[in-house]
């Protein structure tokens, strides 16, 4: 842990309580589904009961006829383009060809209560030529296999190679060949997808909603309805929970295109089932490796085939595949490897981001895959790592340097001291111990990002710090808050957060890919830097001198004996005339070009971690318990050590839901069999284990003071750890998360 | 039916609910907790137009000893049974299965009838209830019938409950001083679950040897079931780890699973067999839970 | 077809006209203005609309309006007094146990609930207590120390 007490810093490094929790713990906190706004319709969708047809027709007259409904629209009431997704924009608004998934949307509701909108909703019928449903990665690939879309079945399919794999493995002591499993994994969030929209005074279309990107949110929201983004707010928090599942489009364009039908405020929620049903999840991998080992333990190469199920479209889909590729060598030098990776059309609802996205689907094949490497070897699974990590200045697999890997081994030598087999507490349980090593890129890889955020000065003594990535739990508000306190050396109590909303916010990006920090906190300071210059220029005027020799200290300017403040200073140049908002951009560093066959990879800057897993197994009833988990993370220098060590005990429980309960399935009519709380089950606090969260000191120049991220590094090694601990507990390996108990005995 | 469109009736006797219910007959479903029927109404699976409301009808809920039976009123919540010094004195088994029960809010809501008027196969407090020989009082107006527990249960959430009656009172036997005996579940998390495979035994010693055991299985069948092959099979003989084989062999082949999102039917099978060999071998090493003499009632 | 109901909420008498199988939780947070209570499922399998039904805690959307007359409830609202924090809530921010913040008023009901009750628990009491109550960002390790320091500050 990193004592506060040695911190040289005064306002990070620090454990201070989230800033919006006074209002969290008092129930006060309004979640955008708990909006209630005068004169509002309630909406609902109509959704497909047909996993895979064509739709002949959609009868919505008689529902029109409901007294008190003021819109009932499908596919022929979009206004411009029927589509969105985040990176292609492919997935209808509303469907109007085709169905590919089961409760996919064909038409909108809404009316002046619930029982009028419910009673429409039953009246609309819709004629639907059933299609063979298509399962599952293998069905897909079947070259018999009905096609989802017009293009086939594989979204995307690339190939990214380096060296000589067969030479390479031919010389090999070891060669391991092994399938990997991982199941469709739901978010699961507590608020289910829902908000508002409105007509404004000036006739722009506000939408109030869950969500995690703001402004992609606006632009996709734009092109359906032909009119320009600047007529359009989108505000995306508080919000109850997202962890990716928010990240792409939910009901966001659904409530722009009602609200702008009607010109009445519009609500629309989910239900629990509905969520379920329609919401996004995780996709299914099917990975199988290939990889290559010398007599030492070098590896040598890494063949690896991937297949990520992405459902009916592909929303995320072409860059979840792409972090799956970049993970797939995991930290380690491998001189030759194949990465044959495809994205592949099923049925199965729609497959989107999920924190990690694609990293631990590749993360639970090469670390269980290293595992057994070091059980064939007779090595130490750590010293095998230890010998195998990319060192700080080596060129990485992609052709990348690589940046502080001091941080990864330190964390491999501190677990050696961790790893050891509990004993067990009673005559029919097994215990085991487990190793896996998590390596996540932060932000978008070589894609150009360009985030702005800006920070307003108010004479009456308040700094208001404004970005459009969305906190829905992780702290960004609080570690922004805090890093900009750093930098202008005022108390956080003069901080004021707007955030996630395009009226206030300029476009910082959204929230996702561990970088909400790192972009916006590096934003942030750029525009303190701004400030500050500006503002010791006005302090050279006020104290009639040069600005060379003022300094800056506390929210202070100091001449001589004099002193004048930040405010004052702000009041002046609002007498002026003159703006005390102050906004910059941030060119996020990158390499300018991506691994030929790739869209992003690789990255710049990479999160560590190293966890060890003990868990405890009833050999009569194959029931896993985890019993402790240590994790020992390298986030470059942490902001909020409460708050970061908060976020990797979530992700490790969400990671151990992942490795042991938790699996969405489909019937075979291609209806989902999981949607709620009762169907789908989700650890509760008596199944979370004693977690040991540890920070590795570190520092990365490239972050704000010093910071990388933290958001996704913890749930994506948590599978391949329960796998090998359970291998340990038991010795018998397991290649198919999750770890269901049927499938352990 | 959606909420919107449901009466509720909400007598405040026993005599008046019994009237409600002798002119609605079918048309009418009872709730007393509503841990169940509040889901089904949301879920628009209650075919019924009315409700009857039995939370205040104060007579149903009452824990008594009658000789060496023990009386619970149909509508006695979860928590009033966990913490009821009767049945912890002569019933602890019904606690052990009770407390694991769904979670403190719904064990605060729910109620023993409720469980049994909804027939579960997976209800946790069933089990229990078979090997404490339970009776069911079915009550209607004028008129009353006992039913044993496992003649009540037709099939899942079918009973032989009539329209017109009430669920009113569950009796069961008082365990036996110095019996052992367990309650063990096994659900996909650690609380909060739904059984997957659940066992209750009861378990009556002499020296080394088996005077009776009692055994019934929960989840694994339509209903629940009594192992009625192994309880057979450990009559008479010494305790031993090849008994308990054969006990927990038996109860395996006595399930009829099926395969949900829940578990194999495969699984099922196994899991009964471990479920009950562990819950037996810890009586056999003397870590059993025992009833013991010299318990006093305190109220 | 509607009923008229009246009991005791967060202190005050309020009278409700509904549907009478509305449940509870429907009518706090579309009649009453409650809007702690959220709807995470509506089966009583998240927690996340616990109240305080006579001092005892339960999923508001199991509780059917009709089953509240005369009686008594609470909800996160209630527990400030004199708009001073409950330990609870002060325990919570403290402990950094709230992360979307979703969950956080039920958890609180359950574990204010489980101390009316029981003012020392032990630590499975604990766990027990709160596990009705589901917190889908993993707070869990963090929402425990919170219910552990106000019941060490109970002991002394």
């Amino acid at each position: 842990m990193i004592t506060e007490s040695i911190s040289k810093y005064s306002y990070i490094n620090k454990s201070i309580p989230r800033i919006d929790s006074t209002d969290k713990v008092g129930g006060y906190l309004l979640y955008l589904t708990d909006l209630k706004l005068e004169n509002a319709l309630y909406a609902y969708t109509f959704r497909s009961k047909v996993a895979h047809g064509k739709i002949n027709a959609i009868y919505t007259e008689d529902a029109e006829k409901v007294n008190g409904v003021k819109a009932v629209l499908t596919y022929k009431d979009i206004p411009a383009m029927n589509g969105y997704g985040a990176i292609v924009p492919e997935i209808p608004v509303l469907a109007y060809d085709k169905v590919r998934y089961y409760g996919e949307p064909l038409a909108l509701v809404a009316a002046e209560t619930q029982e009028a909108a419910l009673e429409a909703l039953s009246m609309i019928k819709a004629d639907i030529t059933p299609l063979p449903v298509i399962h599952s990665i293998d069905e897909a690939l079947d070259e018999n296999a009905p096609k989802i879309h017009d293009k086939g079945n594989i979204a995307r399919h690339t190939v990214v190679r380096k060296g000589d794999v067969e030479k390479a493995r031919s010389s090999a002591y070891i060669v391991l060949e092994r399938s990997y499993e991982t199941p469709m994994q739901k978010h699961m969030f507590l608020e289910p997808e829902g908000g508002v929209a409105f007509v404004d005074e000036e006739g722009a279309i506000n939408v109030l909603a869950g969500g995690q990107t703001p402004y992609r949110d606006r632009i996709q929201i734009s092109r359906v309805l032909g009119i320009p983004p600047e007529k359009i707010r989108v505000k995306n928090t508080p919000t109850g929970g997202a962890f990716g599942g928010k990240d792409d489009i939910t009901v966001q364009i659904h409530l722009a295109l009602l609200a702008y039908k009607t010109k009445r405020p519009v609500k629309l929620v989910w239900s629990r089932e509905e969520s379920g049903i329609a919401g996004f999840h995780r996709t299914a991998s099917k990975i199988k490796l290939r990889t290559s080992v010398d007599r030492d333990g070098s590896l040598l190469s890494n063949e690896a085939t991937i297949y990520l199920d992405s459902g009916a479209y592909q929303s995320f889909g072409p860059t979840i595949l792409d972090v799956s590729i970049e993970t797939i060598n995991g930290p380690y030098r491998i001189p030759n490897y194949v990465i044959d990776a495809n994205l592949v059309y099923t049925n199965n609802g729609i497959a989107s981001a999920f924190r990690g996205f694609g990293a631990p689907e590749s993360n639970f094949a090469i670390e269980s895959m290293m595992n057994e490497l070091a059980d064939e070897l007779k090595l130490d699974p750590i010293d095998l790592r230890l010998k195998n990590i990319l060192k700080t200045g080596e060129v990485g697999p992609f052709n990348n340097e690589i940046r502080h890997a001091e941080g990864l081994e330190e964390a491999l030598k501190r677990a050696k001291e961790l790893f050891y087999r509990p004993d067990p507490t009673g005559p029919f349980q097994r215990t085991g111990v487990g190793i896996a090593v998590s390596v996540k890129g932060v932000g978008f890889g070589t894609l150009p990002e360009f985030p702005s955020a800006a920070i307003e000065i108010a004479p009456e003594g308040r700094v208001s710090i404004m970005f459009s990535n969305v906190d829905y739990g992780q702290g960004i508000n609080t570690g922004n808050a805090q890093l900009v306190a750093e930098k202008l050396q005022i108390p956080l109590s003069q901080i004021n957060v707007l955030h996630s909303d395009t009226k206030f916010a300029p476009d910082t990006g959204g929230s996702s890919a561990s970088r909400s920090t790192f972009n916006a906190g590096n934003a942030l300071l750029l525009a303190c830097e701004k400030a500050l210059s500006e503002l010791k220029m006005e302090a050279a005027s006020y104290f009639m001198t040069k600005s060379d020799v003022i300094t800056y200290k506390d929210g202070y300017f100091y001449f001589k004996d004099k002193t004048v403040s930040i405010y004052e200073l702000a009041k002046r140049l609002r007498f002026k005339g003159k703006s005390t908002r102050f906004e910059a951009t941030l060119e996020v560093p990158r390499y300018t070009e991506a691994v030929e066959g790739t869209l992003e990879v690789p990255h710049m800057v990479y999160m560590y971690g190293v966890i060890i897993t003990k868990v405890e197994i009833d050999e009569l009833l194959g029931k896993i318990k985890p019993r402790e988990v240590d994790f020992i993370a390298d986030i470059g220098n942490v902001i909020n050590p409460a708050i970061a060590a908060g976020q990797i005990e979530g992700g490790i429980i969400q990671g151990l839901g992942y490795s042991l309960i938790e699996e969405l399935n489909y019937d075979k009519d291609g209806k989902p069999l999981n949607i709620n709380y009762t169907t789908y089950v989700v650890p509760v606090i008596t199944d979370s284990p004693l977690i040991n969260v540890e920070f590795i000191k570190s520092y990365e120049e490239l972050g704000p003071f010093g910071a990388k991220g933290v958001g996704e590094v913890s749930i994506i090694p948590v599978g391949a750890s329960v796998a090998d601990a359970v291998t340990d507990a038991i010795g018998k390996r397991n290649y198919k998360l999750p770890l269901l108990p049927w499938r352990i005995i | 039916m959606s909420y919107e469109k449901v009466e509720v009736y909400s007598p405040r006797s026993l005599a008046e609910a019994l009237e409600i219910l002798s002119q609605k007959k079918e048309h009418i479903k009872p709730v007393a907790g509503g841990t169940d029927v509040m889901v089904m109404l949301k879920d628009g699976v209650v075919k019924e137009k009315e409700l009857l409301n039995l939370s205040y009808i104060s007579e149903l809920s009452y824990i008594k000893e009658k000789e060496s039976r023990i009386l619970i009123g149909a509508a006695t919540k979860y928590r009033e049974i966990r913490r009821s010094p009767i049945i912890n004195a002569y019933a602890p088994i019904l606690i052990e299965a009770v407390r694991q029960i769904g979670s403190p809010q719904i064990q605060n809501l729910g109620t023993i009838g409720g469980n049994l008027g909804t027939a579960s196969p997976a209800g946790d407090s069933i089990p229990p209830l078979y090997v404490l020989n339970a009776r069911v009082k079915l009550q209607k107006i004028g008129t009353s019938r006992e039913v044993q527990i496992d003649k009540f249960f037709l099939g899942p959430r079918k009973t032989v409950k009539e329209p017109d009656e009430l669920i009113t009172e569950i009796s069961v036997d008082k365990m036996e001083p110095g019996s052992y005996y367990f309650f063990e579940k096994l659900g996909l998390r650690s609380a909060n679950a739904i059984s997957i495979v659940s066992a209750a035994g009861i378990i009556n010693l002499e020296n080394k040897t088996v005077k009776y055991l009692r055994l019934s299985l929960g989840a694994v069948a339509p209903t629940v079931i009594r192992a009625t092959d192994a309880e057979e099979e450990a009559k008479g003989k010494e305790l031993s780890e090849d008994l308990i084989d054969r006990i927990a062999k038996l109860a395996s082949e006595a399930t009829k699973p099926i395969s949900d999102i829940r578990g194999t039917a495969e699984y099922r099978k196994k899991a009964t067999y471990g479920i009950v060999y562990e819950a037996l071998y810890r009586i056999f090493k003397g870590y059993g839970k025992k009833i013991e003499y010299g318990f006093e009632k305190t109220s | 077809m509607e009923v008229n109901v009246s009991f005791n909420l967060n202190g005050k008498k309020v009278s409700v006209t509904a549907p009478p199988a509305k449940s509870l939780l429907r009518v706090l947070r579309e009649d009453l203005g409650i809007t702690s209570v959220k709807p995470g499922c509506e089966a009583g399998e998240c927690g996340a609309c616990s109240v305080l039904l006579d001092g005892q805690v339960v999923t508001s959307c199991l509780v059917m309006i009709s089953q509240v007359d005369g009686k008594n409830v609470i909800t996160v609202e209630g527990l400030q007094k004199d708009g001073e924090l409950d330990p609870l809530q002060k325990s919570f921010i403290d402990e950094g146990a709230t992360q979307c913040g979703y969950c956080t008023p039920g958890f609180i009901i359950s574990a204010k609930g489980l101390l009316n009750e029981n003012p020392n628990p032990t630590d499975e009491e604990i766990l027990e207590g709160v596990s009705g109550n589901i917190c889908r960002c993993g707070a869990y390790p963090r929402i425990f120390n919170a219910i552990k320091k106000v019941v060490k500050k109970n002991v002394i």
